[in-house]
């Protein structure tokens, strides 16, 4: 294979392997999220 | 709790069974992040042969040309190769031209006699490019799918794996100007397809290749026959069944992004959901060995995969029963209603936050353009009842009035119809969704979107897969409808 074939596979590997990291953290978030409305609901809006 | 109660409480709890199910998907999307196949891909051009049928599809051709011709993949390793319907339109003259333009590149394979529909216009043209030793991998596509630059390449870096013999990549909605039922579908597809099939990822299977892009090696190709199912309207789904069960691997890239035009009205997206929903029926009844049997295959018969097929498949059923129950149990023991009935919201409104909030974050880009449609999904209605199940005591105040009741004699007339309307939601918001699917034809029209609105894109697609049942039941004619295309898609 091509070195310049490989660089671009490789430079494409890290930006998606970095989007598909970024997915654990955004799912992180969302749970923070929803812990933090059911806690304004359980605690203050009762 | 006597017997009837107990039947109407597990209808109610089988009617929350494909909230559980999204949640379960959407919970391991976050595994992806570790669990993918990057790890074993690498630089990889194998000559391939793209194949698009079409049918009077002039309209857009020359762009999805224009863009193939461009992406970023060795010229020397590409061949098109447009399998022409019979076409009645200007496409043969645009591809003499094309194919002038692009001699070594652009093919013309023209039935004369078509019309019998997308797979077997496929076969016409896999058999002929199978003739021939060239290609090493098919990329089979809609003809107003546009590839970005990077998608092809983003996706045969997968094929450097043996195990894997399909791929697909995220297929979005690109038209522009777009209006509130395109919205909805980019919504749709970031949860059905950037969400859904990377949780398929870590599962190690694949529901479906979508049919607008899909890539295989030329062994599976020949694996599963040569040929595209042709005795059913899914004839996608019908391959990425068949590449999984001769034992090779189905991938979803999300990294790989193509653009697709969309149907813009309730209609459009009726005739197109009502095919792919009975292909799916066609599907269970073909594969019915399959189902929760793992001995039959590890993946496919396995019961994540099973719950999530049935809890699409049964969505309305699941709906009608959560409903029944609910209504039941308001003349049989109404205050265990109320609670089930406050349970059962207060998990939509988990499921609703979760999953809109996480499939906003997930494509950030689409998000910008559909988190309306997001929001809105449910609809109006459903929404309502989301947001006042959040706030406790709300959903008492408005629909009883603040008092408590354990028996419904003891309501006023207007408080029981308004408390029987929302336990019947569930089923009537398909019902409603319907009505603005008929009077989109009708001189009220202008309540279409309205209507679609007040019951949500949601239940749309449950009064479709509804139809879906009725229509197989039936035996209805296996017809081919084709989504009209008008060329407005753009790569965003």
């Amino acid at each position: 294979m091509k070195t310049e074939d490989q660089r671009i596979h490789v430079d494409e590997l890290r930006k998606d392997c970095r989007i598909e990291r970024q997915l654990l953290w955004k799912e992180l978030i969302s749970v923070l999220v929803l812990l933090i409305l059911g806690f304004i609901r359980e605690v203050w809006l009762k | 709790m006597n017997w009837l109660t107990v039947t109407c409480t597990i209808l109610v709890i089988l009617g929350s069974l494909p909230l559980w199910v999204s949640m379960y998907q959407f919970l391991i999307i976050g595994i992806h992040s570790r669990r993918n196949h990057y790890a074993r891909t690498a630089a990889c051009y194998p000559r391939v042969s793209i194949l698009v049928p079409a049918w009077n599809e002039a309209s857009v051709l020359t762009s999805t040309i224009k863009i193939l011709m461009n992406m970023s993949y060795p010229k020397d390793k590409l061949r098109i190769y447009v399998i022409d319907d019979a076409s009645t339109d200007e496409t043969p003259q645009l591809m003499a031209e094309k194919t002038r333009q692009f001699p070594n590149n652009v093919f013309h394979l023209r039935r004369e006699n078509g019309g019998q529909g997308k797979a077997h216009t496929l076969n016409h043209g896999i058999r002929l490019v199978l003739e021939e030793d060239w290609s090493e991998a098919f990329l089979i596509m809609d003809a107003d799918v546009l590839f970005e630059q990077n998608a092809l390449r983003k996706m045969t870096r997968h094929l450097s794996d043996p195990q894997v013999g399909a791929v697909t990549a995220y297929i979005k909605e690109g038209s522009r100007p777009g209006n509130l039922m395109t919205r909805f579908i980019d919504f749709e597809y970031i949860t059905a397809q950037a969400a859904s099939r990377r949780a398929q990822n870590v599962m190690s299977f694949m529901a479906c290749l979508a049919g607008g892009a899909q890539l295989h090696t030329r062994k599976n190709l020949e694996a599963i026959g040569g040929a595209i199912d042709t005795s059913s309207l899914a004839e996608d789904t019908f391959t990425t069944f068949k590449t999984q069960l001769a034992g090779h691997q189905a991938i979803f890239d999300g990294n790989a992004i193509v653009w697709a035009e969309e149907p813009d009205n309730i209609d459009g997206l009726w005739k197109q959901r009502l095919r792919w929903a009975r292909g799916n029926w066609q599907i269970t009844k073909q594969y019915w060995h399959l189902w929760f049997n793992k001995t039959a295959h590890a993946r496919l018969g396995g019961f994540a995969f099973g719950m999530i097929w049935f809890a699409i498949l049964l969505m309305p059923v699941y709906m009608i029963l959560a409903a029944t129950g609910l209504v039941v149990l308001f003349f049989s023991d109404f205050a265990w209603s109320w609670m089930l009935f406050r349970m059962f919201w207060i998990l939509n409104v988990i499921v609703y936050v979760f999953v809109t909030l996480f499939s906003l974050l997930i494509d950030p880009k689409s998000a910008r353009q559909s988190w309306s449609a997001g929001v809105l999904f449910p609809g109006l209605i459903s929404l309502t009842v989301i947001v006042l199940s959040y706030f406790p005591g709300a959903l008492e105040a408005v629909l009883l009035r603040g008092q408590e009741y354990q028996d419904w004699r003891e309501m006023g007339i207007g408080t029981r119809v308004a408390v029987l309307f929302i336990y019947s939601w569930l089923a009537l918001s398909m019902v409603a969704a319907l009505l603005a699917k008929c009077v989109e034809k009708t001189p009220l029209k202008k309540l279409a979107m309205p209507l679609l609105l007040l019951s949500g894109y949601g239940p749309l697609l449950c009064a479709i897969t509804f139809n879906s049942y009725v229509a197989e039941l039936r035996g209805k004619e296996m017809k081919w409808d084709k989504t009209e295309k008008s060329g407005k898609v753009e790569i965003q």
